[in-house]
């Protein structure tokens, strides 16, 4: 961590992200921050607690694209709590700015390679930030292996602890991996469970030829057919009841 | 890069420059020679003040033009009627070497600068000048020149649009030869402008 | 229009020694005691801008149990959703302000009678409007919000970044700039085109009038139904539902499965019979390709509700789902002071 001190009266400047002038607040002189040299630390708080991350999940499971059992036979085999390091490089190419996000740390999790540091309000990282019980993962990377890469001036560049929640759940005897962002609970996933298309076109089809062919022959032959139609709806509303319903705690 | 104030200097004599006015055209109290800023730089410019040859009771204001000097060369055009009517009424081409009028002082609403704009690029009025500011107050200049190029070459779409007969297709290019800076008089009320010329 | 409460820096004149107040992104400063003219030269050269939160939690909460009435939601919703959690939220966004021009000209072809041949109409248009473009400055995360519309009577206010929970910007602002004048000339050649087949010349100008980092307020509401975590993102000055997760009604969508999928069988059954009681040839092929369309239409609407309705999307959500609402748009009109000329 950096520390900046006011020129004038030598109080602790606290530097905002993004900022290049810093007021102090004891003596109000303005100071210029030459942000290139230094990597700024900072952390972003959780606001989903582990209890939400846990009914984001099961809201997950409850969705569309979820086996319809899924929700009641899922478990949740482990969740941790961390903050996982990111380097944001602000810099300037061919006389833009541009941003770029890299993990500084090797990892397989779902979602961390295509990085985007989710929406909140980051605040300095140092030794008096409250993690709240989640694990610190420490950058393995350094960040001058990404410089190298990089095209342009630095402007500015930091490093940015993000909330995460790390989840493993069992489904049908495999287990899989998941990321829930602690910031905004966006959910992350590389591989999951499907559920199947198929019994849904079955029942809307079924009704359709039902519709059809009651409607045609009610037109050609006699009305009694058009009874079919409502056999169509009645069949339809059944069968598709039996497809939508959840094994069980579902909402029908 | 620093956040940093950096004194501006006047671009003939080099002496500092004062204003108290947030106006692009900045005079040197020291030699009296005026400069340009633009990107962060004072550079020399050239500028003209036309004397006012209507006379209005109004407060007189002198508004800032940059004169943009484009040489349009349209390669091809294709017009769909109106060619009769343009041969009668002996619509002026807007071809050849001409100078664009475009309105440099934000305090103009649009809706006065782009008739002003296209009156005097079709007119290419002629002027007498006179060497200053007389009996009116100097409006301040807020456009760069980058910007009323672009203007320039929209005013010449506009015209070629605005004109009877539908275009179908263009191919031009629109090459600028030199700019410059003019000040126009023009008569304000409470809510009215009016050019002096 | 002009509620761009501007931001103040404060820095000391190196000839006289006093204040000197530079709006941000003003690159011509003035002091205004000894009338010394300077360059400001920094990379912040950014007006921020910051509006102030109008709804009352109470409010907020009212309209969330509104919305939670709307549309094929889980039955009972109002009553049996718990909120667990309710917050106010700035988020940031880039906002470009400008004036877009373009001229285009074109062919507008109007399909003929049987033997007639297709009329082709030539149009020649200007384009001279206001246009302002809105993008979110940092990532939404699973908030779904893309995009703002402030309100006219919101009031602007300085931005002071201590009082607030203040979400970083985490996009660039030169491609904010970028993005937002390119779609300002595309969308000025578009307006332009109107009713144009084919384009055979267009050119476009964008003229700034203001570039600011805006921070508007939100109120999230997260709450709970049978366990599961919802939530909700309202407007912090209009108090509407911006985006949001819910439950969807399983009744609604067996509902939707069984009256759409035979709805659209019958009507394209009576479409075909009603063909061949005309008895022309050409009747028939009309007929049955409206009820193909008309079968089509309604089968998609009813496998959307049916397949996805175990839950609701509102807005600009991302994934799976029965998505409703209305999206936020990047690019806005503003329809005072427009030059246009059609053609």
């Amino acid at each position: 961590m950096v520390n900046f001190t006011c020129p004038k009266c030598g109080a602790a400047l606290p530097v905002k992200p993004g900022t290049q002038l810093a007021v102090c607040s004891y003596c109000g002189t303005p100071s210029y921050i030459d942000r290139r040299e230094a990597i700024f630390f900072y952390i972003l708080p959780f606001s989903i607690t582990e209890e939400a991350a846990r009914a984001i999940f099961k809201r997950w499971t409850a969705g569309p694209s979820c086996p319809k059992d899924m929700e009641a036979t899922a478990e949740i085999t482990a969740l941790k709590k961390e903050y996982f390091p990111v380097f944001r490089f602000r810099r300037t190419v061919n006389g833009k700015e541009k941003i770029t996000s890299k993990p500084a740390r090797g990892t397989l999790l779902p979602g961390m390679h295509t990085i985007d540091i989710p929406p909140g309000d980051m605040i300095i990282f140092d030794s008096n930030s409250k993690t709240g019980g989640a694990e610190i993962l420490h950058p393995d990377i350094a960040i001058d292996s990404y410089i190298g890469e990089l095209e342009g001036e630095t402007i500015d560049q930091s490093l940015v602890y993000f909330p995460i929640y790390e989840l493993k759940y069992r489904y049908g005897g495999t287990e899989y991996d998941m990321v829930i962002d602690g910031s905004s609970g966006k959910i992350s996933i590389t591989n999951s469970p499907k559920r199947s298309s198929v019994s849904y076109v079955a029942v809307m089809a079924l009704a359709f030829v039902l519709g059809f062919i009651g409607t045609l022959l009610g037109f050609l032959i006699t009305p009694v057919f058009f009874l079919l139609i409502i056999a169509g709806i009645f069949a339809g509303k059944i069968l598709a009841h039996k497809v939508v319903k959840k094994p069980e705690g579902g909402n029908a | 890069m620093s956040i940093v104030l950096q004194p501006l200097k006047c671009s003939s004599c080099a002496a500092p420059l004062k204003s108290k006015e947030r106006d692009r055209m900045l005079i040197c109290e020291h030699c009296g020679s005026t400069s340009l800023f633009a990107d962060g730089k004072t550079s020399p410019v050239e500028f003209a003040i036309v004397k006012p040859t209507v006379e209005e009771k109004d407060s007189l204001w002198y508004v800032p033009f940059w004169v943009v000097n484009t040489d349009v060369i349209v390669h091809h055009e294709r017009i769909s009627g109106g060619g009769i009517s343009r041969a009668v009424t002996g619509q002026k081409q807007m071809r050849g070497v001409r100078d664009f009028y475009i309105c440099a002082a934000d305090e103009i609403p649009e809706e006065y600068a782009r008739v002003w704009n296209m009156e005097l690029t079709i007119n290419q009025p002629e002027f007498t000048t006179i060497p200053e500011f007389k009996n009116g107050g100097r409006m301040v200049m807020t456009m760069d020149k980058e910007t009323a190029k672009n203007n320039a070459e929209f005013i010449f779409l506009r015209y070629e649009a605005e004109i009877p007969g539908t275009l179908l297709e263009l191919d031009y290019d629109f090459i600028v030869k030199s700019t410059k800076v003019l000040y126009l008089p023009a008569y304000k009320t409470t809510n009215n402008y009016q050019l002096g010329i | 229009m002009s509620q761009t409460s501007k931001i103040i820096v404060s820095l000391t004149c190196p000839n006289c020694g006093g204040q000197v107040h530079s709006e941000e992104g003003e690159t011509l400063v003035l002091c205004k005691y000894c009338n010394s003219v300077f360059s400001l030269t920094t990379d912040e050269g950014i007006r921020k801008i910051m509006y102030r939160l109008d709804v009352t939690r109470k409010k907020a909460e009212t309209n969330f149990y509104e919305w939670l009435k709307e549309g094929p939601k889980a039955k009972d919703l109002e009553k049996k959703a718990q909120i667990s959690e309710a917050y106010p939220i700035y988020l940031p966004f880039w906002r470009l302000v400008g004036r877009g021009k373009a001229c285009v000209c074109g062919i507008e072809i109007q399909k003929g009678d049987k033997d007639e041949p297709d009329r082709r109409i030539p149009h020649e248009s200007l384009v001279n409007r206001e246009y302002i473009y809105s993008d979110i400055a940092c990532d939404p995360g699973d908030l779904g919000i893309a995009a703002i519309r402030i309100p006219e009577h919101a009031e602007a206010v300085e931005f002071d970044d201590e009082s607030i929970v203040t979400f970083g910007v985490t996009e660039s602002r030169d491609d904010a700039y970028t993005e937002g004048s390119e779609q300002i000339k595309r969308q000025a050649i578009a307006d332009g085109k109107r009713s144009m087949d084919e384009v055979h010349f267009s050119k476009a100008f964008f003229f700034e009038k203001a570039f600011s980092l805006v921070y508007y307020p939100f109120w999230i509401i997260r709450y709970t139904f049978e366990d599961r975590a919802y939530f909700a993102v309202l407007d912090g000055i209009t108090s509407q539902i911006i985006s949001g997760r819910a439950p969807g009604n399983a009744g609604s969508q067996s509902t939707a499965a069984a009256l759409g999928g035979t709805l659209s069988g019958a009507v394209l059954a009576a479409f075909i019979f009603f063909g061949f009681a005309l008895g022309a040839l050409e009747a028939i092929a009309i007929l049955f390709a409206f009820g193909l369309i008309a079968a089509a239409g309604i089968i998609g609407f009813a496998y959307k509700r049916f397949r996805y309705g175990d839950e609701i999307l509102e807005g600009a959500m991302k994934g799976k789902g029965l998505k409703r609402g209305k999206k936020q748009q990047c690019l806005e009109t503003n329809y005072e002071n427009t030059y246009d000329m059609f053609n």
